[in-house]
């Protein structure tokens, strides 16, 4: 059984800094760093590759398993079960092991998403009397 | 700067009360804009503001408020006729329209994200009722404020910020979050987080014979590799001015503004002429070290990326894909250097002119 995603919407970009990647969360404002071997997994995700044929033996195949689940865990991506299968599988070297690093630290610096609630009557920012 | 007045004042208030909601979003802005129309032509006051090779014409009957602007923009003489208008009004008064939010909630992201293909860019700052959104085809924007005095408190350091970033996204480039330091033609940029050292550094430049292009935000071309100033605004706390002999100079103001800073301005400062703009050749993240002397390390683009570009992507609304993609590429194309900065501003300055001069 195939496993294809893709980003988690508009609010995911990413920048590629030599083999590394910066990869920003505009929703939560969070950022996180790739490794080589990260980069190269995302890329092959992202443009719709079976994440289940990424690697060539069970152990890097476990590895990859696992960075998808922390991509996931992360809600940079989702899975696309509308894809194809037209997209081509290449193994990918994952020496070193694919690694995600989240910079909490830069995290406090975006407010980028303030949800309010509102008086339906007047509008928001006005909060309800209930509140 | 042109100023003209003798304006009409509109009564009626039959222009009040438009909604936005997040299905209707596109036609709501279409008819704010009609709508607004007859503000520029009541508004009593207009100033003509040349930034970045581009001239914005700024219409109000807050004078207060365009004063104020006055200072902040760091402008040029326009060569060309008004390539945007700007209007700044309170809501409901002489001719301004004015918005309420009719959705249970607002997401900026989300707002941004359905309106990032589309002609228009908005900001609504909730708590005080500041509205600001711009139409990209005919690069008109509106600022519509509560009550006058009801901005952002950091707004007059970097007023119209966001128009400019709206209007100037046609031009190859993205504004920055950074600081400047020059000799000549030849610059570099300096970025971080609050506290790194970024403006205490700009300044102790500038009072030792370094030019600069702007200590808050730039205009900055990543093809060309310039940058272009934007605002006259410096901000230092008062050890930082004590530090450069400024505590008692005539640009200083008496009270400090909401970050318990001293906000000043450049051209008070009696410097000579600055620049039109810079020749980038290196991307700099000082840090404060308590160290004897001030040293530089080559480091990655990755790592100079993370302090240039979190700011800029978090302060700026409607362009953060661009800005994120911008910072990437100017931190990409230019030689990154950490600045351990030493105690003593003069040789900090120093350091920073040997270093311009030798790449």
């Amino acid at each position: 059984m195939t496993e294809r995603y893709k980003t988690a919407g508009p609010d995911i970009v990413h920048e590629s800094f030599g083999g590394d990647l910066v990869v920003l969360n505009l929703r939560s404002g969070q950022y996180f760093g790739l490794n080589a071997s990260g980069a190269a997994l995302w890329s092959a995700i992202i443009e719709g590759q079976d994440a289940t044929a990424l690697s060539a033996d069970d152990t890097t195949r476990q590895m990859a398993s696992d960075f998808v689940t922390q991509l996931l865990d992360h809600e940079l991506i989702v899975r696309d079960d509308l894809a194809g299968e037209g997209a081509p599988t290449a193994s990918i070297s994952l020496v070193p092991p694919p690694t995600i690093e989240a910079y909490d630290d830069l995290s406090d610096l975006i407010v980028a998403d303030p949800i309010h609630d509102v008086d339906q009557n007047a509008g928001w920012p006005k909060l309800p009397d209930a509140q | 700067m042109a100023e003209i007045t003798g304006r009409p004042v509109i009564a009626d208030q039959s222009l009040s009360g438009l909604s936005l909601t997040p299905q209707t979003l596109l036609e709501d802005l279409a008819d704010l804009f009609s709508r607004a129309e007859r503000a520029f032509d009541c508004a009593r006051h207009s100033r003509t503001y040349g930034v970045a090779g581009e001239v914005f014409s700024v219409f109000s009957d807050q004078e207060d408020y365009l004063n104020a602007v006055d200072l902040a923009i760091w402008s040029q003489p326009p060569e060309t006729a008004a390539s945007t208008r700007i209007f700044v009004g309170v809501a409901g008064e002489n001719g301004c329209p004015s918005i309420a939010w009719r959705a249970a909630h607002f997401e900026e992201r989300q707002v941004e994200a359905l309106l990032a293909p589309t002609r228009y860019r908005m900001h609504y700052f909730h708590p005080l009722s500041y509205w600001q959104v711009f139409d990209r085809q005919t690069a008109t924007g509106l600022q519509i404020l509560n009550r006058a005095d009801q901005y952002p408190p950091w707004d007059l350091g970097s007023p119209l910020r966001n128009f400019l970033q709206w209007h100037l996204a046609s031009r190859d480039g993205a504004l920055i979050h950074a600081g400047t330091l020059g000799v000549a033609d030849k610059g570099v940029l300096l970025a971080g987080a609050g506290g790194s050292g970024k403006s205490g550094t700009v300044l102790s430049g500038i009072m030792a014979g370094l030019t600069t292009v702007g200590d808050d935000y730039v205009f900055v071309t990543p093809s060309s590799l310039r940058a272009h100033p934007l605002f006259e605004t410096l901000k230092q706390d008062a050890d930082g001015l004590a530090r450069v002999g400024l505590t008692n100079h005539p640009a200083i103001p008496a009270n400090t503004n909401w970050q318990d800073k001293y906000q000043f301005f450049i051209r008070d400062l009696g410097l000579p002429d600055l620049p039109a703009s810079l020749s980038l050749k290196a991307l700099l993240v000082p840090r404060i070290t308590g160290q004897a002397r001030t040293e530089l390390y080559p480091v990655s683009a990755k790592e100079a990326f993370l302090a240039l570009a979190p700011s800029g992507v978090t302060q700026i609304p409607g362009d953060r894909p661009l800005l994120y993609a911008t910072a990437a590429e100017i931190a990409r194309r230019l030689p990154c250097f950490r600045l351990d900065l030493g105690v003593d501003p003069d040789e900090v300055s120093t350091t920073i002119r040997q270093f311009i001069e030798g790449i």
